[in-house]
């Protein structure tokens, strides 16, 4: 039985505007994404503070923090299994990123429990490192080995981590996002502005793609925290967390500057 | 989270001061008295095979019961918390049973795998606390006479869970047409869907004749109690009934067969979080209950499988066609909304099941064996109302056509948390990754292929306009994605002035005098608008087309200036779209986008290099 719960927002005020908001334009709505997102922010800014205290999604920030910095290291698969990510010697991306989601849900068992932003932000996670990896190499499912050190290895750089950190953080939004507005948009196919299925493909494409422009606004200051946390102190869970309750309430002020803009 | 629940079992009475009860709203149900409010037909299993049962599996009919009856009592919508932001879905659920083998069930192994399965399956809280049972329930005691090598079911290699639709209606004919025994356990929830499956198992038996088979439906139904549809545990109750009967068979374990897609159950929409989605047949639940079964018969290979988890639902169905029984594919029903059951036509035509079941027969061409009037609604055409059935439409095309279009290393990333997850359990991952990804893409396409034939089926009513917009055709037919879109630029006939009539380059750059014309007209276009073209154009002209990274024109064009970031992230959206619009006006006569976007990727000019002359 392969049922999928699939629901509409409340229809109350605060979401009446959202919607409202979402159709108001004369464009097609892919257009529109930043607004779009911008509005939908403002209804859900109490949603995204509250996932700054999240088990899953600091756990998940913080293990990619120790999967770059393992692969700077010769004996990379040891320092990997410390964190709870088991790798063969022949593993590849797809082995890799499934030893991460083990390694968060291990450790949401332990520690909390599983909620929906920890889950965005367990796929935000395999996203951003599966993309940046397997495009440098060809072994997604096997023969990886030295060839996915090296390919995780430029992530460990100050550039390669703010670039990794972008990427999160830019699909982690998006999906955060989209949680709400694929009910809005789905809803709405038939209108104007979404006139048929491939134009809700077309606006996510384009909510995407913006999130991880806005995202922009985190790059360099992931950059700036990686390397001198590291070099400080080293990269722990304790100031792993302090550093994502900035680093999102960054990326909400980023999209509050935005909107305020016009 | 909706208030906590005290699920207080079997008529046992809980001091009002007990500590259980603190902060949680008290739920009572009863199987074991005759007014009790949930029915559980032990002797349903018993009398089939005139055979004792464990009382620990008594034990487990009970509990399965009552988590099922919980799980369907207790709403998980209501009003959105945290300022109207957070969706309530996960619930708490504390249990006290009474058993009549504490001993086994307080053991921590036996808890944490039990509540380890329940979690997964349903992300909700479970706990039990277990108590002595008091008085037993009445149950006929058998002398079992027979030897146990008389029944031709003794010993069987598995018991098979059959619902009525069309997998598990596949898994029984697999059997049969091997030869080998069939013992197939159903839920009997109502009337019409007991009458259903007892129907399709007696047609079934007429088919293979020679075959030993017996159909084992079990009353499991509630009164009185309130109604969630989500279900989540469904198959904790559904497994344990036919675990129940292979303890009474000494049979091998339990077979679910359910096709992959449906097992796996990737989210069609990013709203579906967790168990949004049912993770009924989920390979880590038929693990999760397997380890916990194999505790509770004490038996290390005891199995709970899935034989069609790298099957398609088309593949599936065509299996039965294959086994020689096509006609039985009519007889079995799937639609979601059982109540339709009972009438002249059986399926609603919108669900999300029927929409699978329709579009798997077309696809594995078993259409002459289904009545095409069987649906309410016209799964493709037929209108559909506001909600669950636009949406499901929406979020099933669009899924399907979006991994239509994905690569391995897309899959990989877009659904890396399902993927790893479905793997799990399996010492091969990466193989079965691999597999699951094909699975997925011989679905997509077969699902596209089986759109875009009702699309062109129905092309005179798109000419005409008579198909209803809110349909699912009239929400995708005629848009670019079931359209051919590699057709050259150049061939494009449409508009006033196309390839067909320009002669030489559509798209000519002058850089250095900061020229533009495409199709003839020259173009106004400022200094930036002008860098990207060029950037676009040159990754045309050099590699033949393909995607420019965002990160490419940030370092190429806005990187040296040393603005903030917010800045770059606007003038680079603000100036693709500029020069969409510029491209585009001249364009307008054909409908094609030039300036393409794609999601994790960046931009690309949809021309050819013969379209483009960078001077």
């Amino acid at each position: 039985m392969a049922d999928q719960r699939l629901k509409n927002v409340p229809t109350t005020q605060k979401w009446n505007a959202v919607v409202e908001e979402v159709l108001d334009g004369t464009g097609l709505l892919a257009e529109d994404a930043p607004r779009v997102a911008a509005a939908a922010l403002a209804a859900v800014g109490a949603a995204l503070m509250a996932a700054q205290n999240d088990a899953g999604l600091r756990h998940t920030f913080y293990l990619l923090t120790q999967i770059v910095l393992s692969a700077r290291a010769p004996d990379w698969r040891e320092r990997l299994a410390t964190v709870g990510i088991p790798l063969s010697d022949t593993g590849a991306v797809f082995e890799l990123t499934a030893g991460l989601q083990a390694a968060v849900d291990d450790y949401v068992e332990r520690h909390g429990r599983p909620t929906d932003a920890g889950e965005m932000a367990q796929q935000a996670a395999g996203e951003a490192l599966a993309s940046l990896t397997a495009a440098s190499t060809h072994a997604l499912f096997g023969g990886g080995g030295e060839q996915l050190q090296a390919a995780v290895r430029p992530l460990s750089t100050e550039a390669g981590f703010a670039r990794l950190g972008q990427r999160f953080f830019g699909r982690f939004l998006a999906r955060f996002l989209n949680f709400y507005l694929s009910r809005i948009t789905a809803a709405r196919v038939g209108n104007p502005r979404l006139g048929s299925v491939s134009e809700v493909a077309r606006f996510n494409d384009a909510l995407s793609t913006h999130c991880e422009e806005s995202a922009l606004v985190v790059r360099d200051f992931c950059r700036d925290w990686y390397s001198k946390t590291e070099y400080v102190e080293g990269i722990s869970p304790g100031n792993t967390s302090r550093f994502m309750a900035h680093a999102v309430e960054k990326l909400a002020l980023e999209l509050a500057k935005q909107r305020a803009a016009g | 989270m909706t208030r906590p629940r005290l699920v207080v079992c079997s008529g046992l009475e809980l001091a009002k001061a007990d500590p259980l009860r603190e902060g949680r709203h008290v739920v009572e149900l009863d199987t074991l008295n005759d007014e009790g409010n949930v029915n559980l037909r032990i002797e349903n299993v018993t009398k089939a095979f005139a055979r004792n049962m464990p009382p620990r599996v008594v034990d487990l009919l009970e509990i399965a019961t009552y988590v099922f009856a919980a799980d369907c009592s207790a709403r998980r919508d209501g009003a959105w918390m945290n300022e109207e932001t957070e969706e309530p879905w996960d619930r708490d659920f504390h249990f006290v049973v009474p058993v009549r083998d504490p001993e086994f069930w307080e053991r921590d192994e036996v808890q944490s795998a039990l509540v380890g399965a329940l979690r997964f399956m349903s992300t909700d809280l479970f706990g039990f606390t277990f108590r002595p049972l008091k008085g037993d329930r009445p149950l006929t005691r058998y002398l079992e006479l027979r030897h146990v090598a008389d029944s031709p079911f003794q010993g069987v290699e598995r018991v098979v869970m059959f619902s009525g639709g069309l997998d598990s209606l596949a898994g029984a004919v697999a059997v049969a047409a091997a030869g080998r025994p069939l013992v197939a356990v159903s839920h009997r929830p109502a009337p019409h869907v007991s009458a259903l499956q007892t129907g399709l198992m007696r047609q079934l038996q007429d088919r293979f004749r020679a075959v030993p088979m017996r159909h084992i439906p079990v009353w499991v139904n509630k009164h009185h109690l309130d109604s969630e549809a989500s279900q989540r545990t469904r198959s904790f109750l559904f497994s344990a009934l036919g675990v129940a009967t292979a303890s009474v068979l000494d049979a091998g374990g339990v077979r679910f067969y359910e096709n992959g897609v449906t097992s796996l159950n990737w989210p069609v929409a990013q709203e579906v979080l967790r168990s949004r989605a049912t993770r009924s047949t989920h390979p880590l639940t038929l693990q999760r209950l397997q380890e916990f079964y194999r505790l509770l018969t004490d038996r290390p290979q005891f199995a709970i499988d899935n034989p069609f988890i790298f099957d398609t639902k088309a593949e599936v169905v065509a299996g039965i066609a294959s086994a020689g029984v096509p006609e039985l594919i009519g007889v079995s029903a799937s639609c979601i909304y059982t109540r339709h059951q009972a009438s002249k036509r059986r399926h609603c035509g919108v669900c999300r099941q029927c929409l699978d079941r329709r579009i798997a027969v077309l696809a594995s061409e078993q259409e002459a064996h289904e009545r095409a009037d069987d649906y309410q609604s016209d799964v493709f055409t037929g209108p559909r109302q506001e909600d669950y059935p636009h949406n499901i439409a929406v979020s099933y095309a669009r899924f399907a056509s979006d991994l239509d279009g994905m690569d391995a290393a897309d899959i990989v990333a877009t659904f890396n948390r399902e993927l790893t997850l479905a793997t799990r359990c399996y010492e091969r991952q990466t193989e079965v990754a691999q597999r699951f990804m094909d699975l997925h893409k011989r679905h997509a396409a077969a699902v596209c292929a089986v759109i875009d034939g009702q699309v062109k089926a129905h092309s005179a009513g798109f000419l005409a306009g008579t198909i209803d917009k809110s349909s699912l055709l009239g929400m995708v037919g005629g848009q670019e994605h079931l359209s051919t879109t590699d057709v050259p630029l150049g061939t494009v006939d449409s508009g006033p002035a196309t390839a067909a009539t320009v002669p030489g380059p559509l798209l000519v750059v002058r850089e250095a005098n900061h020229q533009v014309h495409f199709r003839g007209e020259e173009m106004s276009v400022t200094p930036r608008v002008l860098q990207v073209l060029v950037i676009l154009a040159r990754q045309v002209t050099e590699t033949g087309g393909g995607w420019v990274r965002r990160d490419a024109i940030y370092d190429a064009i806005f990187s040296p200036n040393g603005e903030e970031p917010r800045v770059y992230v606007q003038q680079i959206d603000d100036t693709v779209k500029e020069l969409r619009r510029a491209l585009d006006a001249i364009e307008r006569g054909s409908g094609r986008r030039l300036v393409e976007t794609k999601r994790r990727v960046g931009y690309r000019l949809a021309l050819s290099p013969s379209d483009i002359a960078l001077l």
